[in-house]
This record gives structure tokens, sequence and C-alpha cells, in this order.
């Protein structure tokens, strides 16, 4: 992304409109600024150097350059003999580890890349996968069941426990954007192990508002980059309209109704203001993709996970490069799902993962799952590496790429896909990528800390995107809550 | 074990409940006392509001501007809870994102109910004179209101609608815009997104608040049509139709003989045998290179057809779901059969040995691996889908280990023996892996097999509260005389049509509609009409 070809489009008028306030970039205020006062041209979304102070590092006010937070998750753990830089009897920690096997696809990243090991997962239940997704929100899954039942599906129904990092982070930067956050998800197959949610959305906004990942690569592009219309079009005025009639109407409605459906009326009008918003804002100028044709349809039932992960990425870097968003969250592939990565045909990944064992001195045994399950491990790290390294050979501003002002926590809902981590040790497998404008480690570092909360790790990548969260999770209530930095993971770099 | 517990109870009390259809010893037990109504012992599930699936929606608007709009349908994904998409539509918040998809939808409705000649028809009951002309906006809305809210609008309404269509004429400049617009809102608003089922205040009874006319038609016509309720239905509630249980039960009757009824079962069908993801099937292609799209698409259409033939076509014993000896052949699904067809039209035949929806291909593919069977997900579907008995997730304590591999060849049921054993293990997989076990005699795609990884193979098993069994016939055999199987159906239905799990205030509802099932010889239209007609489905407790 060049900035400077957007810079003919700022007008001097925009400039002094910022200037009122310097500490956030206030981008649909600034625009709603700009037609309110009568100026009726398109600018550029982007970040424009003319608003960057001289390093290109900060905005000219001071404040610090927007981070980019993103959950990326893949489900069924890893093969910790293979995973652990320097291995398991003999892990090499610190800056430039030594790439394992499994993360070996990430050569190319690894300076941005640092590996958590062996922290330990404080969800207060386990139940098979369901547990791991605490990793991404700092909550004790819920596990309670509608209409009071004493249980339901016996212990395979669970929502999330409170809203994931994700959405956090989107209540503080999401309005400084079209679009607050989004969900994109690759593998279509879905576990069958979850009969609530918990497992099936890796964003959630409460325990029954799960925001399902969007899986076809055509309607990603719609809500990143298609809905808005142009300026002075007339369905601009008349969308509006009709949103403002459909809100009246469920005003109308809610006087009948229960307190359950209160809260899922007023989830739909949130939705429904973020669209006006979104409406309301200004079509990016910078250099959008052409629109995807590809819609993730399976041929010969074998999922084009490649070439959608490929889709995404690309249309993610895209968006984060015109501010088009902030926050996004990929669920590649559920846990205990039957996704079959290619180059394996015999089991799915879930039962491959099943079909091995490792021990403690990183010996495995093979029970037919162990080839299948390293090629699938393979695939999925080359599938990550992919999206990272879009990040990184992103230009963000001129001296900065992506990946410099992101902060992404990758991680599964388990260590050892075997076991399910039903040992002493319960851990997770996961990784923090991403500079975060300087306040995560760079070069990034193979960290072991064997029974520490593995929510700290989350709590540090969201601070890092947004400074000003205190804590995840109920503090005081609930295990897995954190408002404990990793120092090791941290840094106070210029960059 | 709630799920396990209310069928067996079930049959306990419909025997206290029926006396006579016990068939011993009716003399000497004295007699019960008279039973209240049932509608005196139930306390109804709370009401409130149920978003549209997304195929009760795609029906929705087939049904109000036409086959036409079809192909232009951005419906967001349900969130499924419980294992059905109708309690996920209870359960959850919609999603931005699918706020988003709605009014994308909603607008190609607006432009396709001016371009699209049926859709234009339908909506436009006048044409709007100038960009001003609210008289012709004012009708549209009315009408169109009328069908899409399924039921009449406030006069508020109205003009909120047409103030819609006034400024949306005035910045197109184009009158026709302002109806477009009106279609937006109209087919946005939650008035069409929900089904509202709340019912007004019963002063008398809190707990049993009758469903208001309209509402009761609109569960109705979602539950037995998949579908938002034509105006011939609304009038008639309006004009008291449905008032009582009688008024139901004969409309109901009548509304399955529409083919909506069919494509709604069909829709039911499909969600919990998991036919609707066949296309999503991976098959290893050097074991099976003729599994290809178009046999994916037939195992489906032929299960289907399967159901469609006892239910609709003979209005047969449900219980031939496990046992009926028939299916339906293709040219892209006989050669699982070993037959040769041409011609894409199916034929109905019999084939020794391929009894039930168990032998169904469609069912056997999707419950195996891509390259090997899966007894444990075979044997899991059994007790969880067919007798509603679902089973408990792995222990925490559980330490999977598995027999040495000697490199010899094993059959399936020598690498599960150890599941079987193992303390861990054995609580679930001594439950489902012996009926999948028997199942051995179909490999991954349904074909029949003689040997597994060239060794014979033993069909026989065993299980607590099943039963002993051997191959496929003896698990179908069983099934086919389960106390819980019937009951299981009708469970399942009842959670669709209500989006709810059942709960323990509607107890007496349920069994009643299990006896009335049993005494109408398991026809599924009979239960169909028994669910639609109990006042577990007419009233609703204070709204949640």
């Amino acid at each position: 992304m060049k900035r400077n070809r957007l810079l003919e489009l700022l007008l001097p008028t925009r400039a002094t409109n910022l200037s009122p306030r310097p500490n956030v970039l206030g981008r649909r205020a600034v625009l709603r600024g700009v037609l309110a006062g009568g100026a009726s041209v398109a600018v550029g979304l982007p970040l424009l150097e003319i608003m960057l102070s001289s390093h290109g590092t900060a905005l000219a006010g001071g404040a610090q350059l927007p981070v980019r937070l993103v959950t990326w998750f893949f489900g069924n753990g890893v093969n910790r003999a293979r995973w652990i830089p320097g291995g398991v009897t003999t892990p090499v920690t610190g800056p430039r580890y030594p790439l394992s096997e499994h993360l070996s696809p990430l050569a190319a990243v690894r300076d941005y890349v640092s590996v958590p090991s062996y922290f330990r997962n404080l969800c207060a239940q386990r139940q098979t996968h369901h547990e791991g997704m605490t990793l991404f929100n700092g909550y004790t899954y819920d596990a309670s069941c509608p209409n009071n039942s004493p249980e339901c599906f016996q212990g395979f129904y669970s929502n999330s426990g409170g809203p994931t990092i994700d959405q956090v982070a989107a209540d503080y930067v999401g309005d400084l954007t079209p679009v607050r956050s989004i969900q994109l998800g690759v593998s279509k197959k879905i576990s069958g192990a979850d009969f609530g949610t918990t497992m099936h959305a890796l964003s959630h906004k409460g325990p029954t508002e799960p925001l399902p990942p969007q899986r076809n690569p055509k309607l990603a592009y719609y809500t990143l980059f298609g809905s808005i219309p142009p300026l002075d079009d007339p369905s601009k005025p008349t969308r509006l309209s009709v949103l403002s009639a459909v809100r009246e109407q469920a005003k109308r409605l809610d006087k009948r109704l229960g307190a359950k459906d209160k809260a899922r009326m007023e989830a739909h009008l949130e939705g429904l203001s973020e669209l006006e918003a979104k409406i309301d804002t200004v079509v990016p100028t910078c250099a959008t993709p052409a629109e995807p044709t590809e819609e993730n349809l399976d041929v010969g039932g074998v999922e084009p996970l490649a070439l959608v992960n490929e889709i995404m990425s690309d249309l993610l870097a895209v968006a984060f490069a015109c501010d088009v968003t902030r926050v996004a969250s990929v669920l590649f592939h559920e846990g205990a799902s039957d996704t079959v990565f290619p180059g394996t045909s015999v089991l799915g990944h879930h039962n491959n993962s099943h079909a091995f064992t490792v021990n403690d001195q990183g010996i495995e045994e093979d029970f037919g799952g162990l080839a299948g399950f390293n090629t699938g491990l393979t695939f999925t790290m080359t599938q990550l590496g992919y999206f990272l390294n879009r990040l990184m050979t992103t230009e963000d501003t001129p001296t900065t790429n992506l990946l410099d002002n992101a902060a992404v926590l990758v991680g599964s809902d388990c260590l050892d896909g075997w076991s399910h981590d039903f040992d002493s040790r319960q851990s997770l497998a996961c990784l923090v990528a991403g500079r975060a404008g300087g306040r995560l480690v760079h070069p990034g570092i193979h960290t072991l800390q064997e029974g520490r909360n593995i929510c700290d790790v989350t709590f540090t990548v969201l601070k890092a995107a947004v400074p000003e969260v205190e804590s995840i999770g109920r503090l005081g209530e609930d295990p897995a809550a954190s408002s404990t930095l990793v120092s090791e993971l941290t840094a106070s770099d210029a960059l | 074990m709630p799920q396990h517990r209310v069928p067996l109870r079930s049959i306990a009390a419909v025997c206290l409940l029926a006396l006579a259809a016990c068939g011993d010893d009716t003399e000497t037990r004295p007699r019960p006392e008279p039973e209240p109504p049932v509608e005196e012992q139930i306390t109804p599930a709370p009401g409130g509001l149920r978003k549209l699936t997304a195929k009760q929606y795609e029906a929705s608007v087939r049904l109000i501007f036409g086959d036409g709009v079809l192909s232009e349908l951005e419906i967001p994904q349900d969130t499924s809870a419980l294992g059905l998409d109708a309690i996920g539509a209870v359960e959850h918040a919609v999603s931005p994102q699918a706020v988003e998809l709605y009014e994308l939808t909603s607008r190609r409705l607006g432009e396709l109910s001016l371009s699209d000649p049926t859709a234009r028809q339908r909506v436009m009951s006048c044409t709007p004179s100038g960009v001003a002309d609210e008289g012709c906006f004012s009708q549209i809305a009315e009408r169109l209101g009328r069908l899409a809210w399924r039921r009449h609008l406030e006069t508020e309404e109205i003009e909120g609608l047409v103030a819609v269509a006034l400024l949306a004429a005035a910045e197109y400049e184009e009158p026709e815009q302002g109806v477009a617009a009106m279609v937006s809102a109209i087919v946005q608003s939650p008035d069409f997104l929900y089904q509202v089922e709340i019912g007004d205040a019963n002063d008398e009874q809190p707990t049993h608040r009758k469903l208001r006319p309209s509402e009761i038609a609109s569960r109705l016509s979602f539950f037995l049509l998949g579908r938002t309720p034509d105006l011939q239905l609304l009038d008639r509630a309006d004009a008291g139709e449905l008032d009582d249980e009688q008024g139901v039960r004969a409309v109901a009757a009548e509304l399955l003989e529409l083919p909506e009824a069919r494509a709604a079962l069909r829709t039911f069908y499909s969600e919990i045998f998991n036919l609707r993801t066949i296309m999503q099937i991976q098959k290893d292609p050097e074991t099976y290179p003729f599994f290809t799209d178009a046999t994916r698409a037939a195992i489906a259409e032929e299960t289907l057809l399967f159901l469609d033939d006892i239910v609709w076509t003979r209005n047969a014993d449900a219980r031939e779901i496990f046992d009926a000896d028939f299916t339906f052949v293709n040219q892209d699904n006989a050669w699982l059969y070993g037959l040769s067809l041409t011609g894409e039209a199916f034929q109905k035949i019999s084939i020794d040995g391929r009894v039930g929806l168990l032998s169904k291909p469609s069912l056997l593919a999707k419950l195996a691996h891509p390259g090997m069977t899966s007894p444990t997900k075979r044997g899991l579907f059994v007790l969880t889908t067919l007798l509603c008995d679902p089973v408990p997730p792995p222990p925490e304590d559980v330490n999977p280990t598995f027999p040495p591999d000697d490199g010899q060849p094993k059959t399936m049921r020598q690498r599960l023996e150890i599941h079987m054993e193992q303390d861990g293990c054995k609580s679930c997989h001594a439950q489902t892996d012996p009926i999948g076990l028997a199942l051995e005699s179909f490999d991954a795609v349904g074909q029949v097999r003689e040997t597994d990884q060239g060794l014979p193979i033993d069909l026989t098993g065993q299980v607590n509260g099943f039963g002993e069994f051997e191959g496929l016939s003896g698990v179908a055999q069983i099934l086919r005389e389960h106390d819980d199987a019937p009951i299981c159906m009708a469970r399942q239905l009842f959670r669709q049509s209500m989006g709810h799990l059942e709960v323990d205030g509607e107890e007496p509802a349920l069994l009643a509609i299990d006896e009335a099932f049993a005494n109408g010889g398991y026809s599924v239209q009979g239960l169909l009409v028994e669910i639609a007609a109990s006042p577990a489905f007419r009233l609703v407790n204070e709204p949640r």
C-alpha cells in the first residue's frame, strides 16, 4: 500500500478538523465533521503521511499508531516432540530459538514470533477441547443449560464464559474504523463435540452472543469492502432511513419481551448501529482488492483450504492497511472437527491426533496417525505463515509493515492433541506474533514457564494492542482471569 | 441423564394413563383418579422470540416474492444449539455480520420487487404515480406488511414505512424506489426476522398465556410448512379457527396436504441425519475413486426418498425407518449396491440384507473416516440421534493408550477392543462401539464387504440397556421394538417445533403425544398433528 498516492485526496480542511482530537484518530467523527461542514469530497481512510510524525512512527499529535489485534485458532493441538523449540528434553529458550519441525514454516517471520511453552490453562472446568478456548478470553466456559435444565447433552454443551479479547479490543477501537471487527473462518467442518458455541465461534461478545466466522471469501469481501455506498449516492440516506425505521419497529416489539429476548434484541440493535455507522462513513479510496469469486465450496469433498486461507489473508492485509478494521479473528479449523488436510486421506486431523502418543521424554508411539498428524500440522503452520508473511510484506507506514503494528495471538485447544492434556500440565499450544508498535518483544523469544496462567499471555497480547485494558476475565472469581503481563514478551521499542 | 430418563419415565407413565393399552392386570388394579385435562397438568415453556432459521427465511421470502428471488439471497448461516438450529434461533443473538447480510438481502429483495415480474406483481398492488404518492405507498405497506409481519399493521407502523418510501423516492427522484425501500425495511424488521410467540397476559393463570391468533398461525405454519403463514391462514386465525384444540387439529391436518409440508420435514431430516452436509463428506480417492459429487448428491436424495415414502407416500408406521427393506437408486448410487443403472430417475428396489436408515450409504459414509469405518461414530449416532440417549464426554482422567502396533493386519474390532475394556474409555465405548461394530459389514462409503483387512468380520455384540444383536438386521430389529425409539422421534420433532429441549412442566403433554403417536400406528403425519394440537404447543408461559 503506497500511502503517498492518497495524499492528493487530502484537503487542508481535513487536517484542520483533526486538530481538536489529538489523542484519538476518531476517523468516523472526523468524517462526519467534514460532511457537516459542507465539504463533499472523497477522502482516503488510510493513515496519511501528513498525519504522521516526522519519523512516521506516531500520529502527529503524539498518539501511538493503531495496533491491529488478531486471534488465530487451529484445532487439536500439536505434537510436542516436534513443536517445542529444541525438543521436549532439551528445550532452547530465548531469542533466535531453533525452529522445530512444526514451526519451520514460520522461518521467514520467526523474529516476529514468540513461543510461550508449558503455561497452564486454568479454566475451572474441563470437557475435552472446550476448555482450550479459554485462551482467547480469560474466562472459564459457561456450561449452564437453557430453561434451568439440570444438564444438557451430558456435558457437551457449553458457551463462551465471556467476551473474547478481540471483542474487548473492538470495544475500545472498533468505532474508529468502518468495520468494528471481522470474524473469518477457513474449514467448514464443525466439531461434533460442542452442542453450544464455545468451539464454533472464535469470537464472542458474551455467552449467548457468538460471532460465527464468515467462511465465504466473497461475503468476507462484502463485509470489508463492499457495503459502503459512495458519497452523495441516494442509497446512503435511503439505507439509513430504512435502518432507522427498523430500529423503531424493534423498540415497539421490545415492550412485549422478557429479559432474555430484550438482551437479544439489544445485540441486534448493536448490529444495526454498526451497520449505520459503516454506511455513514466514506468509501475507502485506497486500492481495494478485486472481489474474489471463491465461495469455499468443496469439489469431490475436498475443501479449498489453502486457497481460502490465502484469499482471507490477503483481504485482511488490505483491510488493515486501509484501516477498514483493526480487529479480526480467524478460525482456521475447529477442534474435534473432521477437517482433512492435504496429503492425508485415511483419517481426519482430529482422529490422527488421537492415533499416536508422545511422552515426557519426547518419545512418540504411532498407532496410525502420526505421519498424518505431522503433515496436517505442517500444513496448518504453512497457512499461518502465509498470513503472517502477508502482514510482514505489507507496508503500513514508510518505515513499518503491518506485522510491526499487529498483536497476534495464535492458539489451539490443547497442547498434546492425543491426550486432550488431561495430564498434570494442562497446557495449550500458543504463539504470539507481531511487534504491536514496539510493545511486544523483538526478535521473538521462546519462553518456558511451566504452571503459569496461560491467560497472562492472552492479557499481554490484548494490552499490547489496547494499553487501556487492565484485566481480562473475572478477577478473584475465575482462576483463568488475568491482569499480569508476561514481561518476557513485552518491550518498549521505538519503531 | 434427563434425555434418557424422560423417555423411560414416559413409557411407565403412558401405561398408567392408559391401562387398557398395557393389556394386563386391568381388572385387579384400582381405577385411577380421573386425571385433569393435560392443559391443566402442564406448565408451558416461556414464550418469546425465535429468529427465522435460514431455511425458514428462504421459504418465507419465496412465499412472499416468488421463485425469482431465490438465487439472490445471502442468508446468514444458522447457529445451532443443543443439536438444532431451531434451538440456536432461540438461544443466540444475531451477530453484526448477520445483520449486515440481512440488510444486503433486503435491498436485493427491494430491487427485485421492481425488476422480477413475479415479485413485482405480488408487491406492487398499485403503481405510485409520483414521488409523493402516499396513498399507494400506504396501500403497499399495509398489504405487504400484513403478509411479511404475519399480522395487521398499526397506523403508526404504516406511517413509518411510508416515510421511508417518501424519502427514498425523493432521493432517487424515482417513485418506485420508494417501494423498494419499504420492502427493504419490511424484511429487515424484527417483525419479519423473528417469530413472535408471546401471547397476552392471563390474569387467572399467568403461566398459561394463549398465543394471539397471528402467533399461533405462525407457530403452526413455521412448524408444519417451514415458512411464514399465507394470507388465508392468517385470515382463518383472525376468524377464530385456531382458538381451540379442535380447530388447530383440523387446520394442521389440512396444512399437511401442502407440498411445503414435505419440504419442511425434509429440512428437518436433512438436519438431524446430517444430509445437508453431504457434499462435504471427504473420502480417500485411492480407496473410493467412484465416490463422486454426483454420488454424494444421490445418496442424500436416496435417503430422503426413503423417508418420504414411509411418511408421505404410504403414511406408514414410522418404525419402518429402522427395518424397511427398500431403497431408491439411480445411475449415481447404484454402484454402491453392485448394480449398474442408467438415468437420473430413482427407482424403488428391495435389497436383501439392507434394511432401514442404518443401511443407507449417506449415513454409513458420513459416520466413517475418509479411508476407514468408524464404529464409534455409527454407534454414537444410534444412541444419540435415534434413541435420544446422548453419551457423555470422556472422563477427566482418561489416559488413552493403544495396543502396540505389531505390523499385523487387524480388524476394526481388534483395534477398538482396548477402548471397550480400559477403565477410562469403556464407560462410553462399551455402549457405542459394539453397535457400530455390528455394521462393520459396510465399508466407509456403505458398500457391503465380507472381510476387513482380509480378516473375517465378527458382527455380534451386546450392550446393556440395548440388547444382544448380530449385524445390521439385529440392530434394526432392536430399534424397531425399542420403547425409546418412537419417543425419540416425537422428542426430536417437538424440539424442532418449539425451539427448546423439553422441560419438566411439559411432561404430561409429552406423554399424551407419545400415547397418541402409538395409538395412531406411529404415523409421522399423525404425530405432527398431535404436537401442533398439544396444549404445550398452543400455550406459552410468561416471556423469557
